[in-house]
């Protein structure tokens, strides 16, 4: 008999720690399942598009037909001004570009003005989706862009992609599963991102090195990363003046699938807002719930960090301090720092300037949910697995810090100690009241 | 084995079904929604290209008189004028004959650093052929296609391609594009297979645009400053244009830049030599006001900036472009560098340049890799 409760007590020991296991890592991938269709049913009419395309007089509209068309080559809009390329709807005309074999785009949209995209889908371009560069007036309405196999690195990066675009409205689009970013806006100006849903990308809503940005009404679940906004180094122009707001940003609990070596790859999955060196950013009224880590913020010095593909070694103060300034010395060791090549940037500025987060609503994710990444499981476990709404480097800026809350409750912060490879990661809270162009310093923290 | 252990053993596979049942509902899409009436969308689309022309250019190349003689010779005309360029293009390992022709009378202006002004009224004449065997050049060769840049009035305009017929007779304007299966004996004997593929219009304007406006690339002084086997006998190119009153401006040539020959170490350091060949593989997006400034990345031959060139920078837009690795250039790791693996890589998705290159140009990633190692 008791032999008989050994076994038992052993094969019960194995069940629950099978299931301890499964319950910590068996839906790291959840998305949504979804039969892809067989490229067979997609009709190739691909000579009369390139004609569409190519022989567009400024003013017209392309009509698209309904149907699923599938094609080899990127389709092409360059140099053309008062154009809209309208579909049938969204789902209604589908453009696969599942066999593609030349270009790095689906459809690419070039130097032109007043452009307008609706009604329609995209599929499966093996870069980005929809591409537009130097546009003036762009718009992208009722646009599905998707990639059709499950989320995974070998999936194209951007579904909406406008770089050094000005006056941009994307509205009532879905994006989704690409693998760095539902809707891009790089290096662009004058942008409404409005009334959109992302969902399953690395990224939902991406915004890089843009001014005057408004993004909301927007639905961002189930990515790695809700809203992400990043200023990087040596571009074309700076980040200035976001205002995201009124969104629900939730369960961004997404696995990253982002091929190494880009930023993207960076996130921390469970985070609803991420900001990489932000430059005043007001981040209002939003529903952020469910992601485990609702804001995470991070200076571009931690971004090399984390990127983690290059052994990191943090340039020691006293090192730095007994070299003299502009000194041959110094600038070899500072040149051994392979992740300092932002200094070379005199304009750039790698910290988080002007940030406001007040009146959001906030919810957390599980427990489980943080540990699903390296990253994660690594700030969890300094916390002892408390909850913060705000992740933040604990890189301090030596201008002094213009970070400011305001919440109804206690707002909690966790300063990461990122240079210190998370050593001391230190939990604050903070009731203090965003007050005009002054805030709660957390550099002293 | 006995039934209270089976028992638990039921109980615990209900337990983790009834767990996974918490995993959100999967949704059915019904993706069959949309039947495809072929027909009807044809004719929609036919019926909006109807009657609409790209409105330049003769259909047929031979109607312009560019060559003497049978046309597959390409032995230009009295008033078609060759030229070379220290470091070309790579384009899978074509060759190409350049020619340019000048309205009567009229004459080009020579710029120091970008491509030399030309006459309203210039053809700029681009031949693509393969040797059928390029260890036995009297086996023939296989031209391809002939593109033509035209200099009006409001600036440069690119033509469609005129793609050369099998017999060689004659090549015929395509507005689409073409893709010809090509194959050929390489230098080391080897059989070489290739869909080649034939820009369409739109295309070309991927290359040979800067601010939104068209311009050619190659023409540069720096690029022409050579010398050339003319009939008359072989004469440095510039000279010989501006000796013949073609070229206005040029000053003393010993004074003036000259790119190295990409594969020639005789002609320049090696890392002169790197930034020639990136001058002219890149460099026509890579540059400011090209479509490849949005990453940064200044590939052009007289950039001196690091962060520029890509050392130690961060990709930008590169997806899975990166191949896993960090930054665009690691000094002295050229396996840890993207700039080769974009190179190396011939998936439209992670390739670069993007556009008119599906195979490796082996000797060129030879070049890059060295320059990187020995930074």
């Amino acid at each position: 008999m008791m032999k008989i409760l050994k076994y038992i007590g052993f094969a019960l020991a194995i069940f629950l720690i099978a299931g301890l296991i499964w319950w910590f890592v068996a839906d790291y991938q959840v998305y949504e399942d979804r039969p892809q269709k067989s490229l067979a049913e997609y009709v190739d009419l691909e000579s009369d598009f390139q004609k569409l395309f190519q022989l567009a007089k400024d003013g017209e509209t392309i009509e698209l037909p309904a149907g699923h068309f599938k094609f080899t080559k990127a389709l092409i809009l360059d140099g053309k001004n008062n154009i809209t390329i309208k579909g049938a709807g969204l789902d209604k005309t589908v453009l696969s570009f599942r066999g593609q074999t030349e270009g790095a785009e689906g459809i690419r949209v070039a130097n032109g003005h007043n452009i307008t995209l609706e009604g329609f889908t995209i599929q499966d371009a093996i870069g980005d989706n929809v591409k537009a560069i130097y546009i003036d007036t762009l718009t992208f309405r009722h646009i599905k862009t998707e990639w059709t196999d499950v989320p995974n690195e070998s999936l194209g990066a951007y579904g909406i992609y406008p770089v050094i675009c000005k006056n941009v409205l994307i509205e009532n689009c879905e994006a989704m599963r690409g693998s760095d970013s539902g809707l891009y806006i790089g290096q662009s100006e004058n942008i409404v991102i409005r009334n959109n849903i992302a969902h399953e990308n690395v990224c939902g809503i991406n915004v890089e090195n843009s001014a005057n940005v408004d993004i909301y009404g927007n639905e961002c679940y189930n990515n790695t990363s809700g809203i992400t906004t990043l200023d990087i180094p040596g571009l074309t122009r700076y980040m200035d003046n976001v205002r995201i707001h009124d969104n629900k940003i939730y369960n961004n609990v997404l696995y990253n699938f982002a091929p190494a070596g880009n930023v993207a790859a960076s996130t921390v999955p469970g985070t609803g807002i991420t900001v990489w060196a932000g430059k005043n950013i007001d981040i209002y009224d939003n529903q952020i719930t469910g992601n485990p880590f609702p804001v995470a913020m991070f200076s571009f010095i931690a971004s090399y960090h984390m990127t983690k593909d290059k052994e990191f070694v943090p340039i020691a103060e006293t090192e730095l301090a007994r070299m003299e300034v502009g000194s041959d010395e110094e600038a070899s060791l500072r040149e051994d720092h392979i992740n300092e090549a932002y200094a070379k940037d005199k304009e750039y500025n790698p910290y988080n300037v002007d940030i406001s987060i007040r009146n959001n609503e906030w919810s957390f994710g599980s427990l489980r949910k943080k540990l699903q990444s390296k990253d994660g499981a690594l700030f969890t476990a300094a916390t002892m697995g408390k909850n913060a709404h705000l992740w933040y480097d604990g890189v301090p800026n030596p201008d002094g810090n213009t970070i400011c809350v305001n919440s109804d409750s206690d707002f909690l912060i966790a300063n990461l100690d990122i240079l210190n490879d998370s050593k001391n990661i230190e939990l604050t809270k903070s009731t203090n009241q965003c007050k005009q162009a002054e805030g709660l310093s957390l550099s002293t923290n | 084995m006995n039934i209270r252990s089976i028992v638990y053993l039921i109980l615990l596979f209900a337990f983790l079904k009834g767990m996974s049942s918490c995993a959100p509902a999967k949704k059915d899409v019904d993706v069959t929604a949309v039947t495809t009436d072929m027909e009807a969308a044809r004719k929609m689309m036919q019926q909006q290209s109807a009657g609409k022309t790209v409105d330049i250019g003769l259909e047929k190349l031979s109607e312009y008189g560019f060559f003497a003689g049978a046309l597959k010779d390409l032995i230009p005309s009295a008033d078609v004028i060759p030229y070379e360029l220290n470091t070309p293009l790579f384009s899978d390992y074509s060759h190409k004959m350049r020619f340019f022709k000048l309205p009567e009378g009229e004459t080009i202006t020579y710029r120091e650093e970008d491509v030399l002004t030309f006459p309203v009224g210039t053809y700029i004449i681009k031949n693509f052929y393969y040797h059928n065997d390029e260890t036995n050049l009297d086996a023939g060769r296989r031209i391809m296609e002939t593109r033509l840049l035209l200099r009006e009035d409001d600036g440069w305009k690119t033509l469609p391609s005129y793609v050369w017929n099998d017999e060689q007779t004659e090549a015929i304007l395509t507005v689409e594009g073409a893709t010809k299966d090509i194959s050929w004996v390489n230098k080391e004997g080897k059989q070489m297979e290739l869909a080649y593929s034939v820009p369409s219009q739109v295309l070309c304007k991927s290359c040979h645009v800067n601010n939104n406006i068209l311009t050619p690339i190659g023409p540069k002084a720096r690029q022409l400053n050579r010398d050339f086997a003319f009939e008359s006998g072989t004469k440095n190119q510039l000279t010989h244009y501006s000796g013949l009153g073609l070229l206005k401006g040029l000053p003393d040539i010993a004074s003036i830049r000259k790119s190295p020959v990409w594969n020639d170490p005789s002609t320049g350091s090696l890392h002169g030599r790197a930034l020639a060949y990136l001058d002219m593989n890149c460099a026509h997006c890579h540059r400011e006001g090209g479509p490849g400034n949005t990453s940064a990345l200044h590939l052009t031959e007289l950039e001196t900036d690091e962060f520029h060139l890509g050392i130690n920078k961060h990709p930008i837009a590169a997806g899975k472009g990166t191949g896993g690795r960090p930054y665009d250039i690691v000094k002295g790791e050229p396996e840890n560098s993207i700039m080769l693996y974009r190179m190396q890589a011939t998936s439209p998705g992670e390739m670069m340049p993007e556009v008119g290159r599906k195979l490796v140009h082996h000797e060129g990633v030879e070049l890059i890799k060295e320059w990187i190692a020995k930074m």
